[in-house]
């Protein structure tokens, strides 16, 4: 199958990927620092604080995504399984307290001395590259369950364990979306992934049951106004944000909500502080550069030169519009708030560099295409 | 990898980039849903949580005399809070600010430990304690102005014009009836405030526009009669070494109050909540049994209906008249025979009196009675006032009629005694009294003015001419029980009168205990002024004509100096004209400007020598306080004022100027 192409076509949509993803994160960088100025001054004196760190971050992120965008995708075949042990290793170590930091009941970084490093950050992209290894090898026995699913069920329930006992409900539930997602990319039968969907949900409905926090997010979702003060309080302060905002919003910098009355207004409930401030147009524009971004990664994966390209840029663009559709579901209330960052937007080193090198392995997915021309 | 393998692969990244997109679409229309369609009202809690208003205290109008003398004005003053959060030793700010406010210093700690960002330390202090204060600059203590209820005439008038509360509203008297004009919207200011409670900059656009001030009102009191009313009867209850006294004087032709006076009175400058029974101007709340001074209205009605005239006789018993199972006497025991309806007022003959009364069925009395307006409330515009008891005639046994044809056995209290014998002063129309006569805008513009207003004809203008020359009689003649009232060149016509007190104890009036008055106007044939006194208790010179009438006289001789008025010329002194009221207005604007200090005591007037506190100002204000002071005014940025050069306290030079910073807050 010959589709002809012109070069500047390829270019013109790599450029997309590029301008997407950057204008997502110069607006999250204006927006943290919107939103974190007055909380930094009041936490460490320096309104810059988190504006400082977040500018730093960016641009490893970019110049990692510019670096992987110029490597062979098909390198990182042989870093599958190597990634996929460093991050069980990586999960393991932050179980121990020196190593691992813990803050706000969950140990989720690893301690690096100069930095701390959001571990599930690099298993989420470490994991989709092992899975698209794998499944690209086994293709042909991927209705098999035995042979096609059993080893990946395993690896991604050792991973999810792992991420559970930091607790991270949050990052086992896209794991397993994603594991999910991909399987169904590779062709898995769907009598197989319904069963394995049973013990998900029957697993899920435990961890709610054992962790009484989790109940409490939930029933302050199915009804926040009836707690407005506590577990009510993050999403009524959120919708206020949203509503408070109105059309066109307050202007930059002018919103009220990040004084305290959003929690932490540069990480997850970002989008509540676009929402005050640039207004309904703001929100918009966000998802309507998600949508891009998202609609060119699968556009990605169906023009990939092979099967893992395809799975892998498949699984990388999920993991995005995953991370951003639960985020933004979170902050207009239609589900629990999770605890999950927004990506290229949400303050967090480690997520901003992870996102932009998922965009730097898709955009090489993209380069190697417009080298392979038709060859699929 | 086969074509169709190939084909099933892109159909599964389609569904699932659909799906993608699908789901953010949704997501698009939660948003739109949340900031468009629910946007008011979410946007109204937004408001609700981030705003934070301090209501001020506003500044009140002021209460003048018909004259335009201030009765109560409104003074700025210096109010000491602190910003605890500001504070970094409580301990040793405490202990400094107990020796600064003189209080104690736990009480302070306990009040900075208490709130956050803002507490009262002390309110409304004096100028010299707030120059203390502002001189020990210590952080977190400010001081801020805030209009302080001022009574420049201390006592005058105290009970009439009444008192405010600590937050400037009013409790008492005029200041709480007419409370809704003299108070003005109460200004906010609006502060946007974090979640945690911290004030982070006003919000200007949500001050309110309303006038700084509010409506003065103008009373129909002259504080000249008012004064020399109150030392007058100070002077005789000290004489007669009564418990208090009431007295009242009334334009019999428009019901107008020119004076009323409660004594023992008190000072509303000093004046706290709780004492109820000083607080209340008993001239309109307390009754009592009028005695003989209730007479002249048993004659009237007699007289109205034709049932007698000033020559009939009636037999006075002797001094001793039994009906049913009472014995009526004359007052002192005196004895009379036969006594013409001129001799029965003249002398105060009880036993007359009932006779008098005899001729009348108990229904017409009572409806004379009532017609004067005793039994029900008169209707002045002060709070409290009191209907006074008249029991329906149904129930009067033929005891209860006599002796209320002599002022026992039925209640009464001044007000309406003054404004029944007002309506015989003025030919027989009973008045509505009243003690504001205007409502003006701080610029002078009349809000609301007060008309008199007539209640009712109770007798015909000849009827009111033959009692008016009864009562003459009273005065003039010289056998007449109130001979002591009488002036020189003004004919009076009045009536005396001593009420027993109806002692509990005993179940009996008591002979002890009385309350001695004197009723009357003059100039008796074309009334100005309509004047009652009363003594409660006095000791001394229990009787009405000995002790009430001279004061009554004394009164009387003072306002006629004090108008310097021919009786022809009364005119003067009661009219008011439409244009003088329009002129005073203007002309208090101009006494404002002149600043209110100006009949406060020394310590105000030392602080007009210094340089204002600008800060917290509008520039408006700003200004307008500079313009005050004869202060030039250097203006800098716009907004509210922050800081100012030369601090504030400094004194003013030759030429006073003051530089003053402006600043949004922003």
């Amino acid at each position: 199958m010959k589709i002809p192409r012109f070069s500047f076509m390829e270019k013109s949509s790599q450029m997309a990927v590029l301008v997407v993803t950057l204008s997502l994160v110069t607006f999250g960088i204006v927006m943290i620092y919107s939103s974190s100025s007055i909380l930094a001054m009041d936490r460490y004196g320096d309104e810059y604080f988190f504006l400082k760190k977040q500018l730093f971050f960016a641009v490893v992120g970019v110049l990692l995504m510019f670096v992987l965008s110029n490597l062979k995708y098909e390198n990182l075949r042989k870093a599958a399984y190597a990634g996929i042990i460093i991050s069980i290793i990586f999960l393991v170590l932050i179980l121990i307290p020196p190593i691992g930091v813990k803050r706000g009941g969950a140990t989720r970084w690893l301690q690096l001395g100069f930095a701390t490093f959001q571990v599930t950050e690099f298993v989420k992209i470490a994991m989709i590259v092992f899975l698209a290894h794998f499944l690209a090898k086994v293709a042909t026995h991927i209705k098999d369950f035995k042979k096609g699913i059993l080893i990946p069920l395993v690896v991604v329930a050792v991973v999810g364990g792992l991420v559970l006992l930091q607790p991270d409900f949050g990052t086992a539930l896209i794991i397993a979306a994603i594991f999910m997602g991909m399987l169904y990319l590779a062709g898995a039968r769907i009598p197989h992934l319904s069963m394995m969907t049973v013990p998900l949900l029957a697993g899920a409905v435990v961890m709610v049951m054992m962790k009484p926090y989790r109940l409490q997010r939930w029933l302050a979702f199915l009804d926040p106004w009836k707690d407005a003060k506590n577990t009510g309080f993050q999403i009524i302060q959120s919708w206020i944000s949203f509503g408070s905002g109105g059309p066109f919003g307050v202007g930059l910098g002018d919103g009220m909500q990040k004084l305290f009355y959003l929690p932490e207004p540069h990480t997850d409930f970002i989008l509540s502080v676009v929402a005050e401030e640039a207004g309904f147009i703001g929100v918009a524009v966000v998802i309507v550069l998600f949508i891009l971004l998202v609609f060119q990664g699968f556009v990605i994966a169906f023009r990939a030169a092979d099967l893992f390209g395809t799975l892998l840029a498949g699984g990388l663009t999920m993991l995005i519009a995953l991370e951003a559709s639960i985020n933004i579901s979170a902050v207009v209330g239609l589900i629990p708030t999770k605890g999950l960052a927004l990506p290229f937007m949400s303050y967090g080193g480690s997520s901003l560099v992870m996102s932009l090198a998922a965009v730097g392995i898709l955009l090489s997915i993209q380069a190697d295409r417009s080298k392979v021309r038709g060859n699929f | 990898m086969t074509r169709k393998s190939k084909k099933w692969l892109r159909f599964r990244v389609i569904t699932l980039l659909v799906f993608f997109v699908v789901f953010f679409l949704l997501l698009i229309t939660r948003a739109f849903q949340l900031q468009i369609v629910a946007g008011k009202a979410l946007k109204g809690l937004a408001q609700k949580q981030h705003m934070k208003a301090l209501p001020l205290v506003p500044e009140r109008g002021l209460i003048l005399d018909r004259n335009g003398e201030k009765l109560a004005a409104s003074v700025l003053m210096d109010s000491v809070y602190a910003d605890p959060s500001k504070i970094a030793d409580q301990e040793r700010c405490a202990q400094q600010l107990a020796v600064l406010l003189g209080e104690d210093a736990k009480t302070i700690r306990s009040k900075l430990s208490n709130s956050k960002y803002f507490c009262w330390l002390s309110r409304q202090v004096l100028p010299d304690l707030a120059q203390k204060v502002r001189g020990a600059k210590i952080e977190g203590v400010y001081l801020v102005k805030e209009p302080k209820r001022f009574y420049p005439n201390r006592e005058l008038a105290g009970p009439l014009i009444g008192f405010v509360g600590r937050d400037a509203e009013g409790l008492e008297g005029v200041e709480l009836k007419y409370d809704q004009y003299l108070k003005c919207q109460s200004d906010k200011m609006v502060w946007a405030r974090d979640a945690k409670g911290k004030r982070l900059y006003l919000k200007e656009s949500l001050v309110s526009e309303k006038p700084d001030k509010g409506y003065n009102i103008w009373l129909t009191i002259d504080s000249r009669i008012q004064y020399l009313v109150e030392s007058h009867l100070k002077e005789a209850i000290k004489r007669t070494g009564a418990k208090g006294g009431m007295a009242i004087v009334m334009d019999p032709r428009t019901g107008a109050i020119l004076a009323l006076v409660s004594e023992p009175g008190f000072n509303p400058n000093t004046f706290f909540r709780g004492r109820n029974e000083v607080m209340k101007n008993k001239a309109i709340a307390d009754c009592f049994d009028p005695g003989s001074i209730f007479k002249p209205f048993v004659a009237a009605a007699a007289l109205e209906e034709g049932v007698v005239k000033e020559t009939d006789t009636f037999y006075c018993e002797n001094g001793a008249y039994h009906i049913a199972n009472r014995t009526i006497h004359e007052a002192q025991r005196k004895k009379y025979g036969h006594l013409t309806l001129r001799e029965v007022i003249k002398y105060s003959s009880n036993i007359g009196s009932v006779k008098v009364s005899q001729r009348l069925t108990k229904e017409k009395f009572c409806h004379y009675i009532r017609g004067f307006g005793f039994g029900a409330k008169t209707g002045i515009d002060l709070p409290g006032e009191i209907s006074g008891l008249l029991r329906p005639y149904e129930r009067w046994t033929n005891v209860d009629a006599a002796t209320i044809a002599f002022g026992q056995g039925v209640s009464v209290t001044a007000i309406q005694l003054i404004t029944a014998m007002s309506a015989i002063a003025n030919g027989g129309v009973l008045m509505k009294p009243y003690i504001v006569r205007a409502i003006t805008d701080p610029n002078g513009n009349a809000v609301g003015e007060h008309k008199p207003a007539t209640v009712r004809r109770v007798i015909s203008a000849s009827t009111a001419k033959r009692m008016i020359s009864i009562l003459t009689d009273v005065v003039g003649a010289d056998d007449g029980t109130g001979k002591r009232a009488r002036l020189t060149d003004v004919t009076v016509a009045g009536k005396t009168g001593t009420s027993q007190k109806f002692d509990f104890s005993t179940g009996r009036y008591s002979s002890a205990r009385v309350r001695t008055s004197f009723l009357g106007f003059l100039p008796a044939e074309d009334a100005r002024a309509a004047i009652l006194v009363t003594l409660d208790e006095p000791q001394r010179d229990k009787w009405g004509g000995v002790a009430a009438a001279p004061v009554f006289k004394s009164i009387s001789e003072q306002i006629l100096r004090c108008y310097d008025s021919r009786p022809g010329e009364g005119q003067m002194m009661i009219e008011e004209k439409e244009e003088q009221l329009q002129d005073r207005g203007l002309r208090l604007i101009a006494a404002e400007a002149a600043a209110v200090p100006a009949v406060t005591s020394a310590e105000m007037s030392s602080e007009e020598a210094l340089i204002p506190d600008f800060t917290g100002m509008t520039l408006k204000k700003a200004l307008e306080v500079s313009r005050q002071r004869g202060i030039e005014l250097k203006v800098i940025g716009s907004g509210w004022a922050v800081s100012q050069e030369p601090a504030p306290g400094t004194t003013l030079l030759e030429n006073p100027a003051c530089t003053v910073r402006f600043s949004t807050g922003h």
